[in-house]
């Protein structure tokens, strides 16, 4: 580069050409064996786009149009298999879910028919990974069917111990026989998920046992039953009781429900055990409105005669339903506070929760830095300085020894070659070979080479 | 008829081996203009290709006074100086330096004399700030003082490029250079480390 006859050289124009010069060496280094192919697509592709919008550059319209394109290509990556290439598709679906998952409590979710989510996982699960989730459903379809069975026998067991001992009979109203009712109708309803289960005091009456203990397996919407403030509660059998602390527990530990209903009333642990015991005066069905109170559910099927027992239980159920997801949530081991934006992805399954390995694989990536400072070439070489002495002995030599590197992106060093009066001595090879051992840190970009003048001091 | 001549002719008539040919020709030149003015490889890969594409379009009106590399230099400057005042993205500054940091070996723009690390890294530093403050300069300052300084191109050349009078561009690669002597006279950025 010579500069022009006509104007006198400007010092600052020295540091700019000594710049470019380094710009120039990077195009002397880029590889434009497929430019022209390139050039030749863009001019099939691109015909009328630059000549029907000549200011489109400078409208804002690319930036929306890559927004939109990298929203798209985000929900695509994040449906996976689900999704048949219809991003539009995707898009609604996914709000769809996620609307759906943030306005229903858990119960009137699993009440909703035909609510599934994409390849049979629950869309209502939040809180907890995928992963865990699709445990949890692969537990629940194996079902523990001793506890159902158990369950059923230890129902049966009640029903005739209450008929052979006359308990039934002397129960006064029909609230009893009610009660007994829903107690026989527990065995054709288990194992349906509690929303499936027809009508409210079926789906999570106290008699039904099996939705009671879980053949769910998560947190349930069906609390447990009440401390009896009425005779007619004193009545409720052992297995009903048994039940009631089974679903409890199982609340406790179904934390996607729960989890929800944290965030919506962080101090729940409290109200979810009284709605559970709301929920548990009589029972109701799953499909509870958010916010209601199990409070008032519980007393009004505590207080109420026993004529209006079901009808009492239905609100109690209905309300407590939403607690007991509380409590539920709020036990949860390890619950922690989630965004809205984890709500909508686990509701929607769509994106699957990061391994370890795959967080720490990106931390470390978020950790690569642009190059290499001066710490980091000091920390590595003086990390080998041992070895890179120990090569005095080979022949007794003191002095320098350079050595030309090359540090790969990845840290290490991919080449190491003697130079100078060293060139071809033992003890250059020595030192290079030292030098191979050095550790930097990842770096981003193309490989850095140095060349480093070692010096070979100190006692033999 | 010079080869040149020949491919445009065929290009004009629809051969699209013959204009691959001149973009073949031409790619590497074209290219270094582009990082020049955008300072980054991705940004001048798309301002080369557009360059041809608007050459491409518009072969037909090149009339053969001027050379064709010359009317490409004029494309490519524009396309560049379009593409600077289009794309505000705020990483600019960050990428413009992407060749002296890693890609490019400054050691070789310096002398030829072996550097330690820590002179490497000095100069690569150095040569790093002048970019970013090449690239933080306004389009029209930035592009003026690339012609001038780095394509060494006289006054009266890029007059014409930039159609703007000769004084006007002496006015600008002189602004330009003052702006950038008191950015690289700054105490570096906080944030920045000083080496």
């Amino acid at each position: 580069m010579k500069p022009p006859d006509d104007r006198p050289v400007n010092p600052i124009d020295r540091d700019i050409a000594d710049a470019f010069a380094a710009l120039d060496q990077a195009v002397a280094e880029v590889n434009l064996d497929d430019f022209a192919a390139r050039v030749l697509v863009r001019l099939d592709q691109a015909p009328a786009e630059s000549e029907a919008e000549p200011g489109a550059e400078d409208s804002g319209l690319h930036d929306i149009r890559a927004l939109a394109s990298s929203a798209r290509r985000r929900f695509s990556e994040r449906d996976g298999s689900e999704a048949d290439g219809d991003d539009s598709a995707v898009l609604l679906t996914a709000a769809h879910g996620g609307l759906r998952a943030v306005a229903l409590p858990d119960a009137g979710a699993r009440a909703a028919p035909g609510r599934g989510g994409p390849n049979g996982v629950r869309t209502d699960a939040v809180g907890e990974s995928r992963r865990a989730e699709t445990r949890r459903v692969d537990a629940r379809s194996s079902a523990p069917f001793w506890i159902l069975g158990s369950v059923a026998s230890l129902a049966a067991a009640a029903a005739v111990a209450v008929f052979v001992f006359g308990i039934g009979r002397d129960r006064a109203g029909p609230a009893g026989e009610e009660r007994g009712e829903v107690v026989a109708r527990a065995e054709p309803t288990e194992g349906r998920p509690a929303g499936d289960a027809p009508g409210g005091a079926a789906g999570a009456a106290p008699g039904d046992l099996a939705a009671a203990t879980g053949a769910d397996g998560r947190g349930f919407a069906t609390p447990p039953p009440p401390p009896p403030p009425e005779p007619e509660a004193t009545r409720a059998t052992e297995p009903d009781q048994r039940a009631a602390k089974s679903a409890r527990d199982t609340g406790r530990a179904g934390g996607a429900d729960g989890r929800r209903s944290r965030l919506r009333e962080p101090s729940s642990e409290a109200k979810g055990k009284v709605g559970g015991h709301g929920a548990a005066g009589a029972g109701g069905p799953p499909t509870a409105s958010p916010g209601g109170e199990g409070a008032p559910g519980g007393a009004s099927s505590a207080e109420k005669p026993p004529a209006g027992g079901l009808v009492g239980g239905v609100e109690g159920g209905t309300e407590g339903g939403v607690e007991g997801g509380v409590e539920g949530g709020a036990a949860k081991p390890g619950g922690g506070t989630v965004s809205l934006d984890d709500m909508l992805d686990e509701a929607t399954g769509k994106r699957p929760s990061p391994s370890p390995e795959a967080e720490a694989e990106k931390k470390k990536k978020e950790e690569q830095k642009k190059g290499l400072d001066r710490r980091d070439v000091s920390k590595a070489l003086a990390d080998i300085g041992d070895a890179v002495q120990r090569c005095r002995s080979v022949e007794n030599v003191r002095g320098t020894v350079s050595v030309k590197f090359v540090v790969a992106p990845g840290g290490q060093v991919s080449s190491a070659v003697p130079t100078g009066a060293h060139a071809r001595s033992k003890t250059g090879s020595c030192v290079a070979r030292a030098v191979t051992q050095a550790r930097f840190p990842a770096f981003e970009g193309d490989p850095i080479s140095f060349t480093y003048p070692f010096v070979l001091a100190g006692g033999a | 008829m010079s080869d040149d001549a020949q491919l445009i002719a065929s290009a004009v008539r629809g051969d699209r081996q013959a204009f691959a040919d001149l973009v073949r020709k031409y790619q590497r030149r074209v290219f270094g203009i582009a990082l020049h003015i955008t300072g980054n490889r991705s940004d001048a890969d798309d301002v080369a290709q557009d360059s041809f594409v608007k050459a491409y379009r518009h072969l037909a009106d090149f009339d053969g006074r001027a050379e064709l590399f010359t009317w490409l230099y004029r494309i490519t400057v524009n396309s560049a100086l379009n593409h600077l005042r289009g794309d505000k993205r705020a990483d600019r500054l960050a990428r413009a330096g992407e060749a002296a940091g890693a890609g490019a070996r400054p050691e070789r723009a310096g002398s030829d004399r072996v550097r330690t690390p820590h002179e490497w890294l000095e100069v690569s530093e150095r040569l790093r700030r002048v970019l970013e403050e090449i690239a933080g300069l306004s389009p029209v300052l930035r592009v003026t003082l690339v012609l001038a300084t780095v394509e060494q191109l006289p006054y009266k050349r890029i007059a014409e490029i930039m159609d703007v009078p000769e004084g006007t561009v002496a006015w600008r690669v002189n602004e330009a250079r003052k702006q950038l002597r008191d950015r690289l006279h700054e105490p570096a950025r906080e944030g920045e480390e000083s080496l």
